[in-house]
Order: C-alpha cells, then structure tokens, then sequence
C-alpha cells in the first residue's frame, strides 16, 4: 500500500499567501532595485547605505524588516510547496513545515541584525 | 532521489506544452532565486561580521564586471519569475484559465520587453564603467 500522501493543494492559505506576497515582491523589489542601481551614483558601500537610512529612519527601518520577511517567506514558502508537489509522507510534510519556519526566523533574525550597523549616526 | 527525478521526467514527457515548460520555469527560477537570497543574506551581514570596512570591501568584490554579468542572469531569473508569477495570478486568482495561453505569449513579450531594458541600463556597469 501507498504511503499516505499530502500535496501542497491541501494547504489554501500557504497558496493565497504566497499569491499576496508575490505581489507585494512585484512592487517591493522593483523599487529596491531602483534604489540600489539606479538611484545610486557609482558602486554601493557603506557611506552609501548608512546615509540613506539616517535621511529617514522610520522609513528604512520598516522597509528593511517588511522586504526581508516577505522575501524570506515567499522563497522558503515556495521551496516547501515543491517538495509537497512530489509527495511526501505526512510526517514528512508536517516535519517540513517547522523546519522551514525554523529557517525563516533564523536568516530573519540575522539578516534583521545584520543591517544594524547601517542604521547608527 | 532517483525516483524523484525519474517521476518528475515521467510527468514532463506526459504532458509536453506550454503549460508545463512555464511550470517548470516557474520553479526553478523560484528555487534559484531563494538560494540568492540567503547568499544576498550572507553578503549583506558582513557589514555586521566585518564592520564597514569589511563591507566595503566585500562589496568592491561583487561589484565587478564578472558579477554584473551574474546579475544580469539573476535579472532575467527574476523578470522571468515575476511575470509568470502575474499570469499565474491572472489565472488561477483571476478566472482566466480558459486564456491561460494567450496570457502566457502576452507575458512572454513583457519579460522580453522587460530584459531587454534592463539589460540596456546594466550595459556600462557590464563593461567596468561605472554609472
């Protein structure tokens, strides 16, 4: 007998989040490439980046936090959808689904902390 | 491993159109893209790692000819992503199933159109000229 299989249509909201931030990435990541090639002179460095955030802190730092959760989610969401699309075990798909949360927060946390350097006078 | 791959096949040579060429494509760009990611990650926090000067440093590094040309590959990845990820919203958000294909050739031309002015934009950065 099969091994009992679960695929990733059992999941709706997994599916309309990843609708949702997808377009939200649309307009999230066309303006982060505009800022960081077109509206920016030469190569990027330090200097650069730090000086854009002090012009308006608020700003950046919802922005930073905001880009980097919903890419975060929107890639590692999707990579478990494409494993779930081969079919898995439940235990499988369930042992998945926290290692794939676990793996969010983390890179979440430290890319969060990583850009704190940036955002001091 | 093996019978992954050899279901995936499977189902590839079962259903050869169009459908399928942008599912695919769909996914590995996804997958692609999500492994930048957590390099862009790794990159970025050496300001963390390695203070400002680290930064810079690593920075001068990725910000050659040799990985503009790697960033044009990623810019047609995520074109490619992005507009198959609209017509896959158009479609099964929307209810335009039924035009799935006449969608397909329309996004085609927009991501074409899209690269070839991205790639117009990239094109001093490509040869060591800054902007």
């Amino acid at each position: 007998m099969p091994a009992r299989e679960v695929s990733s249509q059992k999941g709706m909201w997994p599916w309309l989040i990843q609708r949702i931030t997808g377009a939200i990435l649309l307009v999230f990541l066309g303006l982060h490439f505009f800022i960081t090639h077109f509206a920016v002179e030469g190569n990027i460095n330090f200097q650069i980046v730090n000086k854009r955030f002090l012009q308006s802190p608020a700003f950046w730092y919802n922005w930073d936090w905001l880009l980097l959760g919903i890419a975060l989610f929107h890639g590692v969401n999707g990579i478990r959808a494409i494993i779930l699309d081969f079919g898995v075990k439940q235990v499988t798909a369930r042992i998945l689904f926290w290692l794939m949360i676990i793996i969010c927060v983390a890179f979440f946390v430290y890319g969060f902390t990583a850009l704190s350097p940036f955002k001091v006078a | 491993m093996a019978n992954i791959i050899t279901r995936l096949l499977d189902s590839v040579n079962r259903n050869k159109n169009v459908g399928m060429f942008s599912f695919l494509l769909q996914r590995i760009t996804g997958v692609l893209l999500t492994l930048y990611l957590f390099m862009h990650i790794l990159v970025i926090s050496s300001a963390k790692l390695a203070g400002p000067e680290g930064f810079d440093t690593m920075m001068a590094r990725v910000q050659t000819p040799f990985f503009h040309w790697m960033e044009v590959l990623l810019f047609i990845g995520i074109v490619i992503h992005a507009v198959n990820g609209i017509r896959i919203i158009i479609v099964d958000v929307g209810s335009e199933a039924r035009r799935h294909k006449a969608w397909l050739y329309a996004m085609t031309i927009i991501g074409i159109i899209i690269i070839v002015f991205g790639i117009y934009k990239f094109l001093p950065k490509l040869f060591g000229h800054t902007m």
